[in-house]
């Protein structure tokens, strides 16, 4: 498995000039990686993201997967978003194996290294990795949000695609269920060999989860820097505050606040508390 | 404070009932309702009373008791009337309202997931919504005669516009991820249609048949002023005609009736039918 990422380009039109979503972005993606894409807001790694997944159409450029361009959505290329997206008048366990009952109906023969039979197994197995064999029968109003990720995840797993693109999938969480999420989704790519591309603006998230970090800029978007993460796949949470992994995490958040200087007036701030002036003068 | 020290249950705070979108026990919701109802009959027996003795207004408000004696002399007439109006309308509006569900649902459905049928149906659909049915009525006898058909017609005419704009908006409300994660499952477009759209709406669309379906009432009332010889409507007309107002209550009341049950049904099909939604 290789994908490749050509000169992408995203431009928008806006209503006065032109918006660059994403600027000619290149990049090349190895099978079994964990690749992250950080950045804030508005700097296109999601743009990208969608752009990999098929789902958008890249203004200029390419993408490849093992030397086939990706035009549309293909079950070789999965997805897990931020919100919610469990289709919540199926239970658990219909959720998760959505993709193989499309391929009972007749679905092409698309997903060809797996029978049927097998993938309702699979679907089966990764709900009890997960954690939630015993929700099966549950609809989605009854559960967590995590959980609900979770759920996301396995259907997304059990059709065994070869690249998994993760849109901030953790950003509505709670912190402790995402520490928790994030200890399980490395686990599971361990597992399930799976090429991993992980979108976040947490730094922390970035460097524990990924193999390499690529840092985004925005206006234009484009990457600005490419980081490799020098800890092995075994990873425990905490990792997180070991000597090594905080001067990572320092170095991009610096290089993270150089490329964004606060949306807000520092110095006015500062000024109003000097003076006690509350604005009401 | 001991760890086993019972708490003190908190007593209703009256004032929090005033927040917006606080809950109130059901008890009061319940009071509140039957509260209502009676207000509306506390009004009545004022009104009907003291225009005893003065004849023009007496005449308009009869009092309960007058009407009691109608509905009495309406449901132990002979012919059995009343049942026969009541399932003439109600059949009008069963084959109007079905024929506006039949071609409205799937006509919807195509018009919020497709924008190519969005461009195309929706302006024009807007536009007649805003015709005055009613007005039609000439038209509609002109073309379809004064038989079963052109009331059927206008009862589909006043409900189908309707319902085809709010099913197409609960398609459209629809979350964009759903129908994503479903197109990189390896699902093509009808399957997303069929698999992913129509099952995410459908309890909207149930909504929508059950807000329409009052509409069709209304309507019924319409279309019987063209000629008829029964139905709930007509029978109104005749009554009034006749100045016999307290079977024109009657008529009514009936209708009122009518129509609670079969919201009250709409609702709880609804619930069994879609236990899962969060609505």
């Amino acid at each position: 498995m290789k994908l490749e990422v050509q000169n992408v380009s995203k431009i928008y039109q806006g209503r006065k000039k032109p918006i660059i979503a994403l600027d000619s972005t290149s990049l090349t993606v190895n099978a079994g990686e964990f690749i992250c894409f950080l950045g804030p807001s508005g700097c296109g790694k999601s743009t990208l993201l969608s752009i990999i997944g098929g789902l958008e159409n890249p203004t200029y450029g390419k993408v490849l997967l093992d030397m086939e361009e990706v035009s549309e959505p293909t079950p070789e290329i999965g997805m897990v978003f931020q919100k919610y997206t469990l289709f919540p008048w199926m239970t658990v366990s219909e959720n998760a194996s959505f993709g193989k009952r499309l391929y009972c109906n007749g679905a092409k023969g698309q997903l060809e290294n797996d029978r049927p039979k097998n993938l309702k197994k699979r679907a089966e197995k990764l709900l009890e990795m997960v954690g939630l064999a015993e929700f099966k029968n549950a609809y989605s109003k009854e559960l967590s949000g995590g959980m609900q990720q979770r759920v996301a995840i396995a259907r997304a797993l059990a059709n065994r695609p070869k690249v998994l693109l993760m849109d901030e999938p953790f950003g509505a969480l709670d912190s402790q269920t995402r520490e928790e999420m994030q200890e399980m989704i490395l686990l599971l790519s361990r597992v399930e060999k799976t090429t991993i591309l992980f979108v976040t603006h947490d730094v922390e998230e970035a460097v524990f989860l990924g193999d390499r970090v690529f840092v985004f800029s925005a206006r234009p978007g484009r990457i600005i820097r490419e980081e490799k993460i020098p800890f092995d796949k075994d990873r425990k949470p905490c990792l997180k505050l070991s000597t090594e992994f905080l001067d990572l995490k320092r170095s991009l958040l610096e290089e993270l606040h150089r490329c964004h200087p606060p949306s807000f007036d520092r110095e006015k701030l500062l000024a109003a508390i000097e003076k006690d002036d509350r604005g009401d003068s | 404070m001991g760890v086993n020290a019972k708490p003190t249950k908190v007593a209703l705070r009256w004032k929090s009932i005033w927040r917006l979108r606080s809950q109130i026990p059901w008890q009061v919701s319940l009071l509140l309702t039957c509260f209502s109802f009676l207000l509306v009959l506390l009004w009545y027996i004022w009104k009907s009373e003291s225009s005893v003795g003065n004849l023009s207004q007496s005449t308009f408000f009869p009092t309960v008791s007058e009407i009691v004696d109608g509905a009495v002399t309406i449901f132990t007439d002979e012919d059995k009337k009343v049942w026969i109006d009541i399932g003439t309308s109600a059949m009008r509006v069963f084959i109007g309202f079905l024929l506006a569900a039949v071609i409205a649902i799937p006509l919807g459905i195509f018009m919020g997931s497709y924008r190519i049928w969005e461009a195309f149906l929706q302006p024009i659909f807007e536009f007649i919504r805003y015709f005055p049915v009613p007005a039609l009525i000439p038209l509609l006898v002109a073309i379809y005669g004064v038989d079963e058909e052109s009331k059927i017609i206008l009862i589909f005419l006043g409900t189908f516009f309707q319902l085809i704009l709010m099913v197409a908006d609960e398609v459209r409300r629809v979350s964009e991820e759903l129908v994503k994660v479903a197109y990189t499952m390896g699902a093509n477009s009808l399957e997303v249609l069929f698999k992913v759209l129509l099952p995410s709406a459908l309890p909207g669309i149930f909504d929508a048949l059950r807000l329409c379906h009052g509409w069709a009432w209304t309507y019924v009332v319409v279309a019987e002023m063209i000629a008829t010889n029964e139905g709930l409507g007509i029978r109104i007309m005749k009554f009034a005609r006749f100045v016999q107002m307290p079977k024109v209550m009657t008529y009514l009341l009936i209708l009122g009736m009518l129509g609670l049950i079969l919201d009250l049904l709409f609702r709880s099909i609804n619930q069994k039918l879609f236990h899962w939604s969060k609505k």
